[in-house]
């Protein structure tokens, strides 16, 4: 239980030491995830309330299982790193936008109560807690784009507020149908959840995740957010709304049961649309941002695919989690250091920068499920496919998608990094910018190896 | 107490003639003689103490204007706890008539407007007890369409909304906050418990009518304002629609209908107090967002307590369709909000930056028990 505690002394401290704040936001999430990670071995649950409030709501408390172990273990891992990497680039964005140093007071607040508030919703005990974290992640968020963004940060962050906002207040409306239903909002004591519910959170959701036809707001706000900001978004907060849809999933499956063709249908072509715009993008951050949107697909195909769909979407989270912090972060070290966003200016950047050009390749090997612990994710689905449908047209389908992540992985770090050097300056990178990097490149290819521990504490949720 | 506080007012007001400070002591001093230890009132009571030192704001001219705020206190303090007719009534116009004054006090408002207020308030006023002494005579379907073409006159319903923008950016914006805060609370009271759960199906429709009607005309009018008073006017009548939608629930669940009503009239209340005093006298950029995020509807303050109470109830009464217009208007509400909290940088005055501070404190409300218990007693 102490973990869930530990982020508030980097919530209160980090702003008063200002521009040392990363340190103590730093050493606080290791911590968390540390003591996760041993709950994660030794698969404990556990219960903490806090309050009681009026019918339908019921009592108010955190709950922490194996599922929340697994997220918050990367919700903690990721904030902890991007934490450090603030620092040197945040520094240099202040410089650029003429601010002072002591605007790192407001930015520790923001970004300490957005990851805090993340970390706290999977371990929400009630569903309106968990939408109230849903509610201030995307405040906190919002701010952070608002204040620090690039390109006309206002709008951006306005469209990035109204969508999110749209998906929260509709699974709000869900959220109170089933309280209706079962006359509580207790997770665990949750029974069965009607269909018009089950319809609206879907939707919710899916605008959150986001699905095909609901992405339009993603690119802009992954694109234009503060790299470290969107190192957070992209990796950890879209992909929550796959926590949500699997928390509803294990208490009633029946609306993803009855409808499991034409939502895996949807998540296939989510993930295959979204794969080929990748190829159009000139962006280097816009182009992480649809592989976002295509990698999200995936986890509305897995959720479709039964027990091991269910391993599916979790291994999922964590591998994409990795990779995309990885690639954000190091599309933001370019940026911090050389200045440069187009892909048309890149190429070769290997020759100067070899250090972030590495860290990326593992980030794209999580991607597209290469020696690392995305191959876990694929074969999870993989799997699935097959005990749900058979070896047939599916199956096809997602070896297809596969194909294409790895596709335009590769057409990425070839024009980025490979290929003809532009022949710009070697410069310093600061240490900050790469060694998070390398920890979450070398932590994703060790779970793949010791994953053992991962694969039991979800077998007991399936128990 | 009542009696005891409006004595305390009079002597106090007519002293305020010659010393003006005694105004402002005497208004204090009878709203702390009606306070009742019942968080619902406990916060209208601080709503009021906050719209009488906001007053001052104004410049201190008119000594007597201190004791208005108290007086509207007075009559919402008793309303709440009487059900005669005679008294009711009373209530309702000694909660509206001092606004008249209010708003007359202000500096660059033009004859016109007054005079289109003065007019509203008083067919308003009209409609309204006529509605409430038919109800009272049996004649249940002309007087409920009296008293809610009432109750939208006076606290400013679209389509019967004319006065509110007018009114909101010509007047003070001091003597704004106050008719969009303590004014609200008697005509909503009374109208739930006349009301409340016993309508036919054609006034029920024309109730729905109006909440609809309300919620979409503030809120594109708060979208395409540029003035932040004119964004408050349209938020106001927004929220009245939010209100309203509340009394169209089945009996069985009015109290967590009134309970979210009255929450929603809190954070509105609290909201334009807050935005009006920021007009005034500046604001903290931070606190300003908050309340933002309060009026929108973010959890856990108190504005999405509001809300949620409101569209449990209307879940609970099978009214699915006007949960969801009321939540597709809380989002269309967001980017004026934010574009309202942009318009402060920091206070200019410490008075104002007191009333903003205490406003967020307020908003901050996470925990919604105290209120929520305290609008059920109220309500029984």
């Amino acid at each position: 239980m102490i973990e869930l505690f530990i982020p508030v002394i980097a919530l209160i401290l980090a702003p008063i030491f200002r521009v040392r704040g990363h340190w103590i936001t730093f050493v606080a999430y290791v911590a968390t995830s540390a003591i996760v990670f041993f709950r994660i071995v030794s698969g404990e649950v556990y219960y903490l309330k806090i309050a009681k409030l009026p019918d339908p709501i019921g009592y108010i408390y955190l709950f922490g299982d194996s599922v929340s172990h697994i997220f918050g273990f990367t919700i903690a891992l990721v904030s902890a790193l991007v934490a450090l990497y603030s620092h040197p680039y945040m520094s240099h964005r202040f410089e650029e936008m003429g601010l002072s140093s002591k605007e790192f007071g407001r930015y520790w607040v923001l970004y300490n109560s957005y990851t805090y508030s993340m970390l706290l919703l999977v371990y929400s005990g009630n569903l309106l807690l968990l939408y109230t974290f849903l509610e201030i992640s995307l405040v906190t968020s919002f701010l952070l784009i608002h204040y620090y963004g690039y390109g006309n940060r206002r709008w951006v962050s306005m469209l990035y507020f109204v969508w999110t906002h749209v998906a929260g207040v509709l699974a709000l409306l869900g959220f109170i149908l089933i309280g209706f239903e079962n006359n509580t909002l207790l997770i665990p004591l949750l029974k069965s959840i009607p269909t018009l519910a089950w319809l609206l959170v879907f939707l919710g959701m899916i605008v959150k995740l986001p699905g095909l036809g609901f992405h339009i707001w993603l690119p802009y706000a992954h694109a234009e957010a503060p790299t470290p900001v969107s190192a957070l978004l992209s990796p950890l907060t879209v992909g929550l709304a796959g926590y949500i849809l699997l928390r509803l999933y294990e208490i009633d499956p029946s609306f993803i049961l009855s409808h499991r063709t034409a939502i895996f249908i949807y998540g296939f072509l989510t993930s295959f649309v979204a794969g080929l715009l990748v190829f159009r993008q000139k962006d280097l951050k816009r182009l992480l941002a649809y592989s976002t949107v295509s990698q999200m697909g995936y986890i509305l195909m897995a959720i479709c695919l039964g027990t091991y769909g269910v391993f599916g979407v979790i291994v999922q989270y964590v591998s994409h989690a990795f990779g995309k912090a990885i690639l954000f972060m190091s599309a933001g070290s370019i940026i911090a250091v050389y200045g440069l966003r187009n892909l048309d200016d890149m190429g070769g950047l290997h020759e100067q920068i070899p250090q972030i050009a590495n860290a990326s390749l593992i980030g794209f090997m999580n991607l597209s499920g290469v020696l690392t612990v995305g191959l876990l994710g694929e074969f999870f689905i993989l799997r699935g496919v097959l005990e749900v449908f058979g070896l047939g047209r599916m199956a096809i389908l997602v070896v297809l998608v596969f194909i294409l992540s790895g596709l335009y992985s590769f057409y990425t770090m070839k024009n980025v990094f490979y290929g003809k050097p532009k022949g710009y300056e070697v410069k310093r990178v600061p240490k900050c910018l790469t060694v998070p990097l390398f920890v979450i490149g070398v932590l994703s290819i060790a779970l793949l190896f010791y994953a053992d521990p991962i694969v039991k504490a979800m077998m007991g949720v399936v128990r | 107490m009542e009696i005891l506080a409006l004595i305390v007012l009079t002597m106090g007001t007519a002293l305020s003639l010659r010393w003006k400070r005694l105004g402002v002591i005497a208004g204090i001093a009878s709203i702390l003689l009606v306070l009742r230890f019942e968080p619902l009132l406990l916060i209208v009571t601080l709503i009021a103490l906050m719209n009488l030192i906001s007053l001052d704001l104004i410049g201190r001219k008119y000594g007597t204007v201190f004791a208005l705020p108290a007086l509207m206190l007075i009559a919402t303090v008793h309303a709440f706890y009487t059900s005669d007719l005679p008294s009711l009534i009373v209530c309702f116009i000694v909660a509206s008539v001092p606004t008249y004054a209010l708003v007359l006090i202000s500096e660059d408002l033009r004859t016109k407007t007054a005079i289109k207020y003065v007019t509203f308030m008083v067919t308003a006023t009209i409609l309204f007890v006529l509605g409430l002494i038919l109800i009272y005579e049996n004649f249940k379907l002309i007087g409920s369409f009296l008293l809610l073409t009432g109750l939208a006159l006076e606290v400013g319903i679209a389509p019967l909304h004319e006065w509110v923008p007018d009114v909101f950016s010509e007047a003070d914006p001091i003597s704004a906050s106050i008719i969009a805060s303590l004014a609200k609370f008697v005509p909503f009271l009374i109208a739930f418990r006349v009301l409340g759960g016993e309508m036919d199906f054609l006034s029920l429709t024309f109730l729905i009518a109006l909440a609809v009607i309300s919620m979409f005309v503030g809120n594109i009018g708060g979208l395409t304002s540029n003035e932040p008073s004119r964004i408050l006017a349209y938020s106001t009548i927004a929220n009245m629609g939010y209100v309203i939608s509340a009394l169209a629930v089945n009996p069985l669940s009015l109290p967590v209908a009134f309970a979210g009503a009255f929450i929603q009239l809190l954070a509105n209340s609290v909201g334009k107090v807050g935005f009006f005093t920021a007009i005034k006298g500046g604001a903290n950029r931070l606190l300003s967002f908050i309340l933002s995020f309060s009026m929108i509807g973010v959890p856990p303050l108190l504005g999405f307590w509001g809300k949620f109470f409101i569209a449990t109830s209307l879940l609970k009464s099978n009214l699915t369709f006007l949960a969801i217009i009321l939540v597709v208007n809380s989002v269309m509400s967001v980017p004026y909000y934010v574009r309202l909290a942009r318009f402060f940088d920091r206070g200019r005055s410490a008075l104002a930056s007191a009333v903003v501070g205490v406003c967020v404190l307020i908003s901050l409300t996470i925990y919604p028990n105290p209120i929520y218990y305290s609008c059920l007693s109220v309500w029984r």
